[in-house]
């Protein structure tokens, strides 16, 4: 009884945030800059948390979430709204990301410079005293393991498990079916368990 | 999929594909069933769950490192500023050709007019860099006007005189028109730089080096298709 409250109560929440952004997604049809300020303030998080998972450093995350929003500016003409915005703005972080990794691998490939080229994957230059507090060597170890899992099974997880988007909702963004997103997410996690034995047990 | 079609005796090969799900609560109230009724003899399957909430605990922990606002405000004022910087906000088309490598095939329609922004990255590309040579070619929205010459009736003596006419008039507003398309040249873009076509978005575009840079290019506004390796243009 209670959890479907909850449930109920998450559902109205979704549908007034979709509802927000609806309304901000027609003012910055109308071309107004205060609609993208504020939908960019409203999941900048969220775009960065997927960006990071997928391209494995906090400035090229920055990089990738800013240029996912200019596209969205520049883009915005064409969002017909047949999904959230939010969808639709995963979606374009996600490619974002997923080319944004393979220009770095084709520059790393160009460039002879080997010390460009090993530069570790995450590299966070502004970190907070609690940041360092953290656990540095679980965040480093799922790092490299992230990086190890396919491309396809990485985008699938990094939406269900960092943004906690439905399975519906990633089979949305990646327009694939929900079984296959439930069988990336499996080989995902099994992939990761391998990778990850000696720190998780 | 057939996901409501699960019969009570799954072997581990057929059950495997729903144990994400189950250990997710991502499937129905059917699949959970069978799904439960198979663990409660399958040690190996219990297993297989046990390690997939296991990781699903530890990503659940794990945050990425945190962004400051002065990070964030830097992001927005870009923003801005491209969105207040935008001369019309209507949706512009760019011939985009790039040195060597053209992008478009060469038999595509000649486009309307043009835009050629830069943009500029986080914290990045403070030194100056060789330019990237996009040509583009901007022309004014074409309106052609197709003129057909009908005879009248009672002149049909002279009807082909006016065909004639009608022809060559056509001809000369399609070649004026193709002619002003491929002269006129926009400015080089910088690395950064975005550019929009008919069906073709350029995202961005990225020193290598010296010699290279890449541009990340969309097949429309939602997915990103293919990356160029572009020769640049030495600064002149």
């Amino acid at each position: 009884m209670v959890r479907a409250r909850r449930e109920e109560e998450a559902a109205e929440d979704v549908a007034r945030d979709n509802a927000r952004d609806a309304a901000l997604v027609e003012r910055l049809k109308g071309g107004d800059a205060r609609a993208l300020d504020e939908l960019f303030r409203r999941h900048r998080d969220a775009a960065y948390g997927i960006a990071y998972r997928l391209v494995g450093s906090r400035e090229d995350a920055l990089d990738v979430v800013q240029e996912a929003f200019i596209h969205v500016m520049r883009g915005i003409q064409t969002f017909r709204g047949q999904s959230a915005f939010r969808t639709w703005l995963f979606r374009i972080v996600t490619h974002a990301s997923l080319d944004y990794r393979r220009w770095r691998s084709l520059r790393a490939a160009e460039s002879l410079d080997a010390e460009s080229a090993s530069e570790p994957a995450a590299g966070p230059t502004q970190r907070t005293p609690q940041e360092e507090a953290a656990d540095r060597d679980l965040r480093e170890a799922i790092d490299s393991a992230f990086a190890n899992i396919s491309e396809k099974n990485r985008a699938a997880l990094v939406l269900f498990a960092i943004e906690g988007m439905s399975y519906k909702e990633v089979a949305e963004v990646l327009g694939i079916s929900v079984g296959t997103v439930m069988s990336r997410i499996f080989n995902a996690r099994q992939r990761l368990r391998e990778l990850l034995a000696s720190e998780i047990g | 999929m057939k996901r409501e079609r699960v019969s009570d005796d799954m072997d581990c090969e057929e059950i495997r594909t729903l144990l994400a799900g189950y250990a997710d609560g991502e499937v129905s109230p059917i699949e959970k069933d069978a799904v439960a009724s198979h663990l409660e003899q399958c040690g190996r399957c219990r297993q297989v769950v046990r390690d997939q909430q296991r990781v699903q605990h530890v990503l659940d922990a794990y945050q990425p490192p945190p962004v400051g606002e002065d990070a964030w405000n830097g992001i927005a004022r870009r923003l801005k500023a491209e969105m207040t910087g935008k001369a019309d906000p209507t949706v512009l088309k760019t011939r985009a050709r790039v040195e060597g490598l053209d992008p478009t095939p060469t038999s595509q329609t000649p486009l309307a007019s043009g835009e050629a922004r830069t943009s500029g990255r986080i914290g990045r590309d403070a030194t100056p860099t060789p330019r990237l040579r996009l040509t583009t070619t901007v022309t004014a929205a074409p309106t052609l006007a197709i003129l057909v010459a009908r005879p009248r009736k009672h002149r049909a003596a002279f009807g082909w005189v006016a065909h004639a006419v009608g022809a060559i008039a056509a001809c000369l507003v399609v070649g004026l028109g193709l002619a002003a398309m491929w002269s006129d040249q926009a400015p080089p873009l910088e690395p950064g730089a975005m550019a929009r076509q008919d069906d073709v978005v350029i995202l961005e575009v990225q020193l290598v080096d010296e010699n290279y840079s890449v541009a990340l290019y969309s097949g429309d506004s939602d997915d990103v298709a293919a990356v160029w390796l572009v020769p640049n243009e030495a600064e002149g």
